[in-house]
């Protein structure tokens, strides 16, 4: 693959709520068409997809958990996917007793090589039936009650779980043979009718999930003045931080009021510093 | 109310986890090898876990009881506390609890007998001496009697030893096992209280001021000791009058008699923790105000603590005697 030629990912004015990270074309091919993304730069070293307007990234990283891994690294790394991102890996997996085209999210995620184990994602209980997902390095029939076999999982949450925080990483398996359907039956087109028919409830899961994420960027985000007396006075980085810190508790005393207040006599940085920590000493606060 | 249990391997058998287990018959099950391995994961959300916690099912192996932190307890010469469950199903915005752990999800041990015998052999060793036992350090004690029947299991081992204090303390009011019970005369049933307007606002999903006002009329007709724990106290604007107020209520309400003990405790948090919280709250309006950092703990600071603490005691002198009257400050 020509890595050094490769072009980056526009992302410019483009912050991601949700990543997608897909093992198979086939499984990627319902989701690229319902949310209508469009194929980013056709050097990259995994497939990468795109809605700028509704926020949502895909990657199609291959099988295995270590593209799975490197695949999820590369496209946090090519997106500056914020710590409030959603990342969740889609796919098909094997059960023994799983109904065919049942959708799970996966709660605990288990890789027996490496004696990972891992309980990712805030759970979805009233959407979507939840379950152990054990992770294999190669496809197998012999599968164990209650558990869904898949190849990418583990790999995916270990390193998703680097990104965003744990509850913000799903992994959502749609089941493709059990002890009634072999696993060799398994095509393009049933992959592509599996996930494609559970699109609907994928999309209740979205809208809770985007809600998390909107909740987690409200936590982190700096607020914008913040970026406005950064460009105003020299701060040094832990300058930097103690404004972020007092100018949030500033902003939750005084909603209605105006960085502009506290900056237009400061000459330094050390002084809006000052005036914030003024502002604060006012302990006779109303809770009621 | 639980939509996920996971059960350690070793007690999947065991009678309390099938007894738990038979109060949530739609939850998923899913086993794990140790609790720590889902407790403990690094860059869990504690904020968004806290929406829906799981239920853990464990096994604790050793420190069943522990020595009670300086500072913390009531007049006995030793004071002691164990924690059969960590975390807690309220969500109040002052609690430690969101800073101690990664995880907001529950874990109960099941294996109560060796807690009791632990308990046993920490009374038996420490031959003479007053002795009280704190349940409720890392949980609200009672919080999850209908599912755990911790207090009802504990009672007689207290029945046992009349001189030996256990305090349950808690903000539940769903104690219909201690309602109709008799009293137990050495086993104390604490509140934690603040001004309703304050706990409105503080103490998410726990029971109101009034409801566990009411509950504590009953206990207290009942027979049972009463404690009442101002802790932390709340500054606002109109502390003292939302103070007062609510002194005012308890001494209409729940007879002098009744009360055990009245402990208050300040505001204060070692400052990882404060640092930690307030990342988690960061729109809390009870960490904006301002707060200070004096030896490694963040407070209120000295003057407004005692200014609070003076209040308390003046206005309760005419309620108990002042003996009965603790200030409770975890010390480093």
């Amino acid at each position: 693959m020509m890595v050094n030629n490769r072009s980056k990912v526009d992302v410019s004015n483009f912050e991601p709520t949700v990543c997608w990270v897909v093992a198979l074309k086939s499984e990627a091919k319902p989701i690229i068409s319902h949310f209508k993304l469009v194929h980013q730069s056709a050097n990259s070293i995994f497939p990468i997809y795109r809605n700028h307007k509704l926020g949502h990234l895909l990657i199609v990283s291959g099988v295995g958990q270590i593209n799975a891994a490197a695949a999820t690294a590369y496209l946090a790394s090519e997106s500056g996917a914020p710590p409030w991102a959603a990342w969740i890996n889609l796919g098909i997996a094997g059960s023994l007793d799983g109904d065919i085209g049942k959708l799970y999210q996966g709660v605990k995620v288990t890789n027996p090589t490496k004696e990972k184990v891992f309980f990712p994602g805030y759970r979805f209980s009233k959407i979507v039936s939840l379950v152990e997902i054990q992770t294999l390095d190669y496809p197998n029939s012999v599968k164990n009650n209650g558990v869904l076999h898949d190849m990418e999982a583990s790999g995916f949450v270990d390193f998703a779980t680097r990104f965003s925080c744990n509850e913000l990483v799903f992994s959502f398996k749609i089941v493709s043979d059990n002890s009634e359907q072999d696993m060799k039956l398994i095509d393009k087109m049933m992959v592509n009718s599996l996930i494609g028919d559970r699109l609907q409830q994928l999309e209740a899961l979205l809208d809770e999930i985007i809600t998390l994420s909107k909740l987690e960027k409200q936590r982190l985000q700096v607020p914008d003045e913040v970026e406005e007396v950064f460009k105003q006075f020299h701060f040094s980085v832990t300058r930097r931080n103690q404004l972020i810190h007092k100018l949030r508790k500033w902003k939750v005393q005084f909603p209605n009021r105006s960085i502009s207040d506290l900056v237009k006599e400061a000459k330094t940085a050390a002084d809006v510093i000052r005036n914030i920590d003024d502002a604060l000493t006012d302990m006779k606060f109303d809770w009621t | 109310m639980i939509d996920t249990i996971f059960i350690e391997k070793g007690v999947v058998n065991h009678s309390r986890t099938q007894s738990i287990k038979s109060k949530f018959k739609n939850s998923t099950i899913i086993e794990v090898d140790r609790y720590q391995e889902i407790f403990n994961k690094r860059s869990q959300n504690f904020r968004i876990q806290k929406q829906n916690p799981a239920l853990i099912l464990a096994e604790k192996h050793d420190n069943f009881v522990l020595p009670a932190p300086s500072g913390f307890g009531l007049a006995s010469t030793r004071n002691f506390y164990f924690s059969h469950m960590y975390n807690c199903i309220y969500d109040c915005r002052y609690c430690f609890l969101q800073g101690m752990y990664s995880s907001a999800n529950y874990v109960i041990f099941v294996n109560f007998e060796d807690f009791f015998d632990e308990i046993e052999q920490s009374i038996q060793a420490n031959g003479a001496q007053d002795l009280t036992f704190f349940s409720g350090y890392d949980c609200d004690s009672l919080a999850f009697e209908n599912i755990t029947g911790f207090a009802e299991s504990i009672l007689p081992l207290f029945k046992s030893y009349p001189k030996v204090d256990l305090e349950f303390r808690t903000k539940s009011v769903q104690l219909e096992s201690l309602k109709s019970g008799f009293p137990t005369a050495n086993c104390i049933v604490a509140f934690s209280m603040m001004p309703e307007e304050l706990a409105k606002r503080l103490d998410k999903k726990a029971p109101s001021i009034k409801r566990r006002i009411n509950a504590i009329e009953k206990l207290a007709a009942r027979g049972w000791p009463i404690g009442l724990r101002f802790d932390p106290l709340i500054y606002s604007k109109d502390w003292k009058q939302l103070y007062k107020g609510l002194l005012m209520e308890i001494m209409h309400r729940v007879p002098r008699e009744a009360i055990h003990s009245i402990s208050h405790g300040p505001l204060r948090y070692p400052k990882k923790m404060y640092q930690d919280i307030t990342k988690l709250y960061p729109e809390e309006l009870l960490f904006s105000l301002p707060m200070s950092e004096n030896n490694g703990y963040v407070d209120y600071g000295v003057d407004v603590e005692n200014e609070m603490a003076e209040f308390l005691i003046k206005n309760l002198k005419n309620y108990v005697e002042e003996a009965k009257i603790f200030q409770c400050v975890v010390q480093a």
